[in-house]
């Protein structure tokens, strides 16, 4: 029922909050155009409560005044321990967004990490646009499925 | 596609992961939609068997054990959120029947102030005449209608009149479960409305049509109307819920006709769901919903036409301050992310 979430992921949301951050300027100029949908009811903004709690101090204040947090609970950390096992990666940080995707149904996630895009996740494009070498065989991939 | 020719060595990348077959499934959802599923079951069967549940603790309960059902698995702090909105909920009813009941003989502010009870007798059935070239539409209807025996119409009015006290419930359940802030936006209209229409209860109670024409009454406005409001539904075989609402009528404040609650939650339900319904027909299906009511509550003589036309102004006034309101919102949340990137550009 409600508009199709987007997720800040962690990498996205410091870019935005540093501005010596790599992709500060990339991060800025998307988020920009995300805040733009948001103000137009196309789009919510969310972050996992974990992450956002390190760039925002107050709620409705700031440069991420407008990201609703998606809290993490007991069982989603146990359900991101397990992921750990089961995906190809040792971050639980990753794992735990990973998580927060599945159980809040989060299809497009805003990242600089190219870790998601070997998953089936919508990347915010001019956030996957600042992603290195190593990444364009995941996005090559994305355009082959059409996606 | 020439590049493809050229690179025989091209290796396709993986497949993509499903996020699916990345997290582990959660344990408790089956359980969860077990568990909701079998709810739905003995609702129904208590509806055959015992009847509708339409007080308030009956309809607190039920809905009490379908949210337990439909939050099991959920943090802990969800469920910390759900005992607040159930407070506020349960304080919202409570606010309401308090003041139905003070609208019986007036409301006194602090003691210093007193609202009389000024009861409008003839002013609601004066304006209806007016709008109906001098015809009460009321007595029209039943005129035209009213028989001995039930026809259709009896069944359709009377189940159309009844799920006032399942409609809006069963939305608030709904959305409860299933969006926490479609839940929060619904309650804000919702409350709103309750609000206005307690408030004027206790400033224009107001005789309905089947006591200005009722013979226990001094009234005599017009002729005698038949009330009963249960009998299609108890043609279909729910003796069970006529009892209970007999019962419940009897603890209400019968002068709280101006504005109709019927009529205004009648729309306020379908208004709240239109913008995810895509088809036109539908639209005007749906739409269509809160033109029935008004018209069984004016054929069952409950209401008079203009309380129902004021249950609509102050629903679809709700909804436009809430609009508005929420517009604001957004829009004060993304100008101050705005402005905060370029102070912060401005620093940097």
């Amino acid at each position: 029922m409600d508009p199709p979430k987007i997720l800040l992921e962690s990498t996205f949301l410091r870019a935005i909050a540093d501005p010596a951050d790599d992709h500060h300027q990339r991060a800025v100029g998307s988020y920009l155009q995300l805040l733009q949908q948001y103000e137009d009811r196309q789009i919510l903004l969310v972050a996992v409560s974990d992450h956002l709690r390190l760039f925002r101090t107050w709620r409705h204040v700031g440069p991420l005044a407008p990201v609703d947090e998606l809290y993490v609970g007991f069982q989603h950390r146990r359900a991101a321990h397990r992921a750990l096992q089961l995906a190809a990666n040792d971050d639980p940080d990753r794992a735990l967004t990973l998580v927060m995707c599945e159980r809040h149904s989060v299809t497009r996630v805003a990242t600089f990490d190219p870790f998601f895009a070997a998953y089936e996740l919508e990347l915010t494009p001019s956030a996957t646009a600042g992603i290195g070498r190593a990444d364009e065989t995941s996005i090559d991939a994305r355009a082959v499925d059409g996606s | 596609m020439s590049t493809v020719a050229e690179a025989p060595t091209f290796v396709p990348a993986p497949a993509r992961v499903s996020l699916r077959s990345a997290v582990p499934l959660e344990v408790l959802r089956p359980i969860r939609l077990t568990l909701m599923i079998t709810y739905l079951l003995g609702y129904l069967w208590w509806l055959r068997v015992k009847g509708l549940p339409i007080d308030r603790i009956s309809v607190a309960i039920s809905v009490g054990l379908f949210l337990v059902c439909a939050f099991v698995g959920k943090s802990w702090r969800t469920w910390g959120i759900l005992l607040l909105d159930c407070l506020f909920y349960s304080a919202m009813w409570l606010a309401y029947e308090r003041t139905r009941g003070a609208a019986d003989e007036g409301l006194s502010v602090l003691g210093v102030f007193r609202f009389p009870h000024q009861l409008q007798v003839e002013s609601m059935r004066n304006i209806d005449r007016a709008l109906f070239f001098g015809n009460d539409p009321n007595t029209v209807l039943q005129d035209h209608f009213w028989e001995r025996s039930i026809r259709w119409y009896d069944v359709v009015a009377s189940i159309t009149y009844m799920t006032h006290f399942v409609v809006p419930i069963v939305a608030m359940a709904v959305l409860w479960a299933t969006s926490h802030r479609q839940w929060v936006r619904f309650m804000k209209r919702f409350a709103t409305l309750l609000v206005i229409a307690c408030a004027l209860f206790v400033i224009v109670p107001t005789v309905p049509p089947w006591m200005a024409g009722s013979p226990k009454f001094p009234y005599r406005l017009i002729h005698e109307l038949h009330r009963d409001a249960g009998r299609g539904f108890r043609h279909l075989g729910f003796t069970g819920f006529t009892n209970d609402y007999r019962i419940q009528l009897s603890n209400g404040n019968q002068y709280a006709a101006m504005p109709s609650l019927h009529a205004s939650f009648a729309l306020i339900v379908p208004a709240f769901f239109l913008p995810w319904i895509r088809p036109r027909w539908l639209k005007a299906l749906v739409l269509l919903f809160p033109v029935m009511m008004l018209a069984s509550l004016v054929y069952l003589a409950e209401h008079w036409v203009i309380d129902g036309l004021a249950g609509w102004a102050i629903a679809g006034g709700s909804f436009w301050f809430w609009n508005r309101m929420e517009r604001r919102s957004r829009a004060g949340r993304a100008s101050r992310a705005r402005a905060a990137l370029t102070a912060s550009e401005a620093a940097a």
